[in-house]
């Protein structure tokens, strides 16, 4: 799948929050988006999804050429696109399994067996070093901050997206679930070919990851562009020079 | 029949005599009954009230050990202990409720026509399924008595004997001896005609537990009045509540608890969601008494409007004496459907009509989890479901192994 963004601009609530942004992923490419606290980025992340409450007030946002502005959140995750959320939402009472199934249904459109689907999400979650009895708990409850992003990378290992958005998903993990999580998605991505935006404040997780492509996000722009050489530089000096 | 006539008349003249509560705040958010004049109402014939029961018996896989009905005479199974009471009237209304306590339970004495005493035993069944379905305003009367060391389930439900208007209702009371348990599950699934009302009285001896699940899902107006007491040390009450109204349905629910010894426990959790122009008032009411070192109680209330003529009127409410060591805690929190939960589900590709109906679906089976019987949690689970797809209540649909919960217990 190929992403484009072009001059995008956003507002929330009347405020604008994304100030032209201009953004090409091509098919099986990495691209990593970092930035300090409040540039935007998490913003550009929704926005792509399509989230009710930000609105698109100048630019566009195109799917293998075609302009995906006017899509609904679930019409984009039909295309192929996938956000894991920086802060996955809990919702007691909803089975994970249950909402993983309907969700898998609802894209993929083939049902699957109930067997076949649990020896899935049994194989994935042991890749993911993720405990068994969460998968039949209610989705995200009383989760730890790691559990539910490995939650988020076992949904997107169900739902095989074409694009993938990572929204800090370093955050939370210890240096043993950040090895595990960033080389599953790492393999998944070469396997797939699947184009991936990771989003992160910090380079760690980047030591497990092969981006080609490195954008630096402040105040609701895009400031520089590079290969894997930016993230040493921003490691050495920050993001405010 | 003569006899029950009068006792009505009267009750009707006790009703509009007798004063509201007492707590100023809850006579202000206070729904009184609407009670529907009954006299033109068309009842169902016994044939017609067998096949509907037969009906509701396949549709929900139990067997009921006792069927309560005004135009059908008590079934019970024989492997239920059971003594009907004959005299009616003032011997029960002390029993069970005195009427000056309660203007409603002295209405409810007035039109009560059957009454019947469980009495509970470590040799007797475990389980208890009961019927309510009625055609008239006949209440019925029902007193446990969970003897000690002894524990009993009950599943009540509750459904409409006709089709023209009528009142179902029922006035309860729960002995539950030291080291006994009962869970009691109460499901209200009348239709659109159907005035329902539920009085209960409950104490807990010394380590003994109550567990009270109360789904109140149908009827046009509900009216539930339940004084839970944790009356022996180390015992425990705890009460949930489930109401689910839509187009024009008022519930007014009503629940009282008491911490009267020391380390006992207390807690009540209460959902509500409500669509349409439906109403409700919703009061928990929690008593610390004195001298109960280590008593625990807790009120919590959850509400989520779906639709902009939807009101909910939340009062948690607590009264503690003076008393060491005491935790009690209670909130109340309204809001509409949370829209971020909202973009999470719909961004897994589910569309968004679908999304709100997992979202209601997964508010309210956090209420319905706390039954603990597999079938009655499958059959409230099961018309839950009805309701989010089809958009009605008071009817039965098919309890299947795909309901969630089954897949939730395969794992």
């Amino acid at each position: 799948m190929k992403l484009e963004i072009k001059n995008l601009h956003v507002e929330i609530d009347g405020k604008e929050v994304v100030k032209g942004v201009n953004l090409t992923i091509n098919e099986g490419e990495m691209h990593v988006i970092m930035g300090p606290n409040g540039s935007g980025k998490t913003t550009l992340a929704k926005t792509i999804m399509g989230h009710p409450q930000l609105k698109i007030t100048k630019g566009e946002i195109l799917v293998d050429g075609t302009s995906i502005n006017e899509l609904k959140p679930n019409e984009r995750a039909k295309l192929g696109i996938f956000l894991q959320f920086q802060n996955p939402v809990e919702i007691e009472g909803l089975g994970l399994l249950n909402f993983l199934n309907t969700a898998r249904g609802a894209i993929t459109e083939k049902p699957l067996q109930f067997k076949e689907f649990m020896s899935e999400i049994k194989s994935t979650s042991k890749d993911l070093a993720l405990k068994e009895e969460l998968i039949g708990r209610s989705l995200n409850h009383g989760f730890s901050g790691g559990e539910k992003k490995k939650t988020e990378i076992l949904q997107m290992h169900v739902l095989k997206p074409k694009l993938a958005i990572l929204d800090e998903p370093d955050s939370g993990l210890d240096i043993d679930a950040l090895k595990v999580v960033a080389k599953n998605v790492d393999s998944m991505q070469k396997e797939k070919k699947m184009s991936l935006l990771v989003i992160t404040h910090y380079s760690r997780i980047l030591n497990y990851m092969e981006p080609q492509f490195i954008h630096v996000m402040r105040d609701g722009v895009i400031v520089k562009e590079g290969g894997k050489e930016l993230i040493h530089e921003i490691e050495e000096k920050g993001y405010n020079e | 029949m003569e006899k029950y006539s009068i006792f009505r008349d009267n009750a009707f003249k006790l009703y509009s005599e007798l004063p509201d509560e007492l707590n100023e705040l809850y006579t202000r958010y206070y729904l009184p009954v609407k009670l529907p004049n009954l006299a033109e109402s068309k009842q169902s014939s016994v044939e017609e009230l067998k096949k509907r029961i037969e009906e509701i018996e396949k549709k929900t896989m139990m067997k009921f050990d006792l069927i309560f009905s005004d135009i059908y005479e008590l079934s019970k199974s024989e492997s239920v202990t059971i003594n009907e009471m004959s005299s009616l009237g003032k011997e029960l209304e002390n029993k069970i409720f005195k009427s000056e306590d309660n203007k409603l339970a002295a209405f409810m004495n007035g039109t009560a026509k059957k009454a019947v005493v469980i009495k509970h035993n470590k040799n007797s069944k475990k389980e208890l399924n009961m019927l309510f379905i009625n055609c008239s305003d006949t209440a019925f009367q029902v007193l446990f008595d969970v003897e000690d060391d002894s524990k009993l389930n009950v599943s009540q439900i509750f459904t409409s004997g006709s089709s023209d208007k009528n009142v179902s209702s029922v006035l309860q009371e729960f002995k539950v001896g030291k080291n006994a348990e009962l869970e009691v599950n109460v499901i209200n699934n009348c239709d659109d005609k159907t005035t329902f009302i539920h009085l209960s009285k409950g104490e807990v001896e010394d380590n003994g537990k109550i567990t009270a699940n109360f789904i109140y899902n149908g009827g046009c107006f509900t009216k539930s009045i339940n004084y839970l007491d944790a009356k022996g040390e180390n015992s425990s009450v705890n009460a949930t509540e489930m109401i689910y109204g839509s187009i024009r349905q008022e519930f007014d629910v009503n629940t009282y608890l008491t911490n009267s010894k020391k380390h006992t426990k207390t807690h009540l959790e209460t959902g509500v969601v409500l669509d349409g122009e439906s109403r409700c008032v919703l009061k928990g009411y929690a008593k610390v008494d004195k001298w109960t070192k280590g008593a625990f109680s807790r009120i919590n209330e959850r509400g989520i409007i779906i639709s902009e003529k939807a009101h909910i009127d939340a009062l948690p409410d607590m009264s503690i004496d003076y008393s060491d060591e005491v935790s009690a805690t209670h909130s109340a929190a309204t809001s509409p459907i949370d829209k971020e939960a909202l973009f999470y589900i719909v961004s897994r590709g589910i569309e968004e009509k679908k999304a709100r109906k997992m979202f209601i679906s997964s508010f309210i089976n956090k209420y319905i989890s706390s039954i603990k019987n597999p079938k009655t949690k499958e059959v409230a689970s099961s018309i839950v479901l009805n309701r989010l797809e089809n958009d009605n209540y008071g009817i039965f649909q098919e309890v299947t192994p795909k309901d969630v919960w089954s897949t939730q217990e395969k794992v």
